[in-house]
């Protein structure tokens, strides 16, 4: 029965939704006794809020893919960070800004949203520019390692981001052979 | 020189780059450039709260630090919404609001100076 | 070695500062609006990130520690966000330079 199973996955996202929301109640609250009961009826009714909205799709996190994901991206920002500062502060910054092109190969969805954050947060690259086939990044440099260090982060946030429910219909590689606009 | 001074020092810092960045929003050139310097008040900004929560011990200090996160992600997302008007019709579908408002809005300065 | 986590929570805290100055010497020195928000976005976040790691070792209690943590990654995502709206803006604005292009 179609009806049933869907409200059971429906019943299933909206716990764990909620459980996600209760913790940020409790971090937000410190776990004040007196906050637990609004902070019941503010976790269920934000559930169904969220849950309410587009994208109806739903994702999950793959703990292992976090594991290995966060290390590369602490450093990597550090990284970043310093990069972004000693050009600051030096007499010859050295800028050679350059707009590169980088075709999807990430499943539409989250990942993709995920990707353009993280390349704005990694050394010397910011994404400017979002559509269904590519992703436009401004460079600090014209360097030649780019495609390759993009193409790691790919992989990286792929193992990051499960599909759920649904089998998945577009693996990664399948979106690239889209035809250029 | 105790703990208390040097964070509160920091908390001062803080506030001088702020003000040096507000050399931007007298610069411009584009609105863009302004707004970054929205963008910084929000980060600086956040680090002054949990500063100031440290040093006072009062955590509340810390939940306005979370508010004005958000808030100042609500105010960037709010300007590109009235600046790109229509044209944004792509990132924000969603979003409903009268289009004739923003275009106008739109071609007033964001173009005061083009780059090659 | 409570005393050393007190140390190496201020150096956090201090170590951050210079991370803050340069997003602002970054916004007034850099030549156009796309590397402004280069500076703006990662520096600050770097910043934000040190001084909130001083501040968990500080405070050394979870709750205060997740909140603070709670508090980078919004704003991690939040300025990664504005960041890249900003620059769709920039550059739409700034016309096209020559993309150039990389085949997957």
């Amino acid at each position: 029965m179609i009806l049933f199973a869907d409200h059971r996955h429906y019943a299933r996202r909206l716990l764990r939704r909620s459980l996600e929301l209760a913790v940020v109640w409790l971090v937000l609250t410190g776990a004040a006794p007196d906050g637990l009961l609004p902070g019941l009826v503010v976790v269920i009714s934000a559930a169904v809020a969220s849950l309410l909205l587009p994208p109806g799709r739903s994702w999950v996190w793959r703990p292992l893919g976090l594991l290995r994901f966060l290390p590369f991206f602490l450093l990597r920002s550090l990284l970043a960070g310093t990069d972004v500062a000693r050009r600051a502060f030096s007499r010859n910054p050295r800028l050679a800004p350059t707009l590169v092109t980088f075709r999807w190969r990430l499943s539409e969805g989250p990942a993709r949203v995920f990707f353009a954050n993280t390349v704005s947060l990694l050394p010397g690259t910011l994404s400017v520019g979002f559509d269904r086939e590519k992703l436009e990044i401004h460079s600090l440099d014209d360097d030649a390692g780019l495609e390759q260090d993009l193409r790691r982060l790919e992989t990286r946030i792929d193992e990051l981001f499960r599909q759920e429910s649904e089998p998945a219909a577009e693996r990664p590689g399948s979106a690239s052979e889209a035809p250029p606009p | 020189m105790n703990d208390t001074t040097l964070l509160l020092a920091c908390v001062l810092f803080l506030l001088l780059t702020i003000c040096l960045g507000l050399l931007r929003v007298v610069k411009g050139p584009t609105a863009a450039d302004r707004m970054l310097t929205a963008q910084l008040f929000g980060t600086s900004g956040v680090g002054i709260f949990l500063l100031l929560a440290e040093v006072s011990n009062h955590p509340t200090l810390r939940h306005i630090a979370l508010v004005y996160a958000m808030l100042a992600a609500v105010a960037v997302i709010t300007f590109v919404r009235r600046y790109r008007g229509a044209e944004a019709t792509t990132t924000f579908r969603a979003a409903k609001t009268a289009p004739g408002k923003t275009e106008t809005i739109k071609t007033a300065s964001l173009n005061t100076e083009k780059k090659a | 070695m409570a005393d050393i986590r007190h140390w190496l929570a201020l150096g956090l805290i201090v170590a951050a500062m210079p991370f803050f100055l340069a997003g602002t010497v970054g916004l007034l020195r850099f030549p156009d609006t796309l590397t402004r928000i280069h500076a703006v976005t990662k520096a600050d976040n770097v910043g934000l990130g040190l001084l909130v790691t001083g501040l968990i070792l500080r405070n050394w209690s979870p709750a205060a520690g997740a909140e603070l943590l709670l508090i980078w990654v919004l704003v991690l995502s939040a300025g990664a966000t504005a960041g890249h709206l900003v620059g769709a803006t920039a550059r739409r604005d700034q016309g096209r330079p020559a993309a150039t292009e990389n085949k997957p």
